[in-house]
């Protein structure tokens, strides 16, 4: 499998910034009281997306592609504490304990009814969001897809099933088809589904992290291993 | 408990259960409705405090009685509704 996708604009924030970069100035744009429910996991999310550059959006038809492995895992842990311990759960912790609740959250501040998908495929989440970011540009009569991938490090009682390096993470992308008629551009890249099967490593980068690097570097290729998945990725130039 | 204390305590309730860290116990007002206007909470905050106010004075809430919407009209009524529950 193979395809093709333009990445018009980008935000990443993890780990290494977070501290540098406070959360609560990544929302500054929201109102009080939409700000008041966001969890970090939330903020993470919906701070990339709102970094985004906006006009690339303005008038154009955009559908939302939101990725994330455990979801707000540690919200849902602690519902998950609450309902062992045989106490009531918390209404506005299960009303936004969804997978699809941030991104239907950036829907309602952007005042835009757009079509969502949420995803949740282990190590695979950024291959086939934009899998499914590429199907809907190619299908339909839209010119934009925003890809927002986005996860925490497990909570301390989950630890010990972590597979991956632990980190904070948001990448938000606007992505359109490559556009012949506008030349090469440098972020016209091509995905590439090799055959190759990677053995599982424990201690490696979210793919996700790995990817936004080396959008912001200038190496031709990257390969990258998600479960059972290898993809090589080039820049078109 | 006091008038004035159960009245704070309340107060505080709604800031912490709500997760209000911006407003503090003054800014709200004893008879202005918390809901909508007045404080704005939503039909989620609803179900949050109900279960704060059970949790904290063991007073369970009918969440379809008419009467329940006029308990949670304002701080005010809400304290005389846990008052008129609390044991002597």
């Amino acid at each position: 499998m193979r395809f093709e996708l333009a990445i018009d604009d980008s935000f990443f924030i993890s780990s290494t910034q977070i501290g540098k970069i406070e959360l609560k100035d990544l929302i500054s744009k929201l109102k009080p009281m939409q700000k008041r429910r966001l969890s970090n996991f939330s903020k993470l999310a919906i701070g990339a997306l709102l970094n985004l550059d906006e006009q690339l959006l303005e008038d154009e038809d955009w559908e939302l592609v939101f990725a994330s492995r455990h979801g707000d895992f540690h919200k849902t842990s602690e519902l998950l504490t609450s309902l062992a311990l045989k106490e009531s759960v918390s209404p506005s912790g299960f009303s936004l304990s969804v997978h699809n609740a941030v991104a239907g959250m950036y829907s309602i501040f952007m005042q835009k009814k757009v079509p969502i998908t949420a995803i949740a495929a282990g190590k695979n989440g950024l291959f086939a969001a934009l899998t499914d970011a590429y199907i809907r540009l190619e299908s339909k009569q839209i010119s934009k897809v925003v890809v927002v991938l986005v996860d925490q490090s497990l909570p301390e009682q989950f630890a010990q099933y972590s597979d991956e390096q632990q980190k904070d993470y948001a990448l938000a992308m606007v992505v359109s088809k490559v556009d012949e008629r506008q030349g090469s551009r440098p972020n016209n890249l091509r995905f590439v589904r090799d055959q190759h099967v990677p053995h599982a490593d424990d201690t490696a980068e979210p793919p996700v992290c790995e990817f936004a690097k080396w959008l912001d570097a200038n190496q031709a290729q990257l390969n990258l291993s998600g479960s059972k998945q290898s993809w090589a990725i080039e820049r078109l130039n | 408990m006091a008038h004035a204390e159960l009245n704070l305590a309340v107060k505080k309730l709604i800031i912490e259960s709500l997760e209000l860290e911006d407003i503090s116990p003054e800014e709200i007002i004893d008879d202005e409705p918390l809901f909508i206007d007045g404080l704005g909470l939503d039909s989620i905050d609803a179900l949050e405090l109900g279960l704060a106010i059970k949790k904290q004075y063991g007073v369970k809430i009918d969440a379809n009685s008419e009467g329940t919407k006029q308990h949670f009209a304002s701080v005010a009524s809400l304290c005389a509704f846990i008052a008129s529950h609390e044991p002597a």
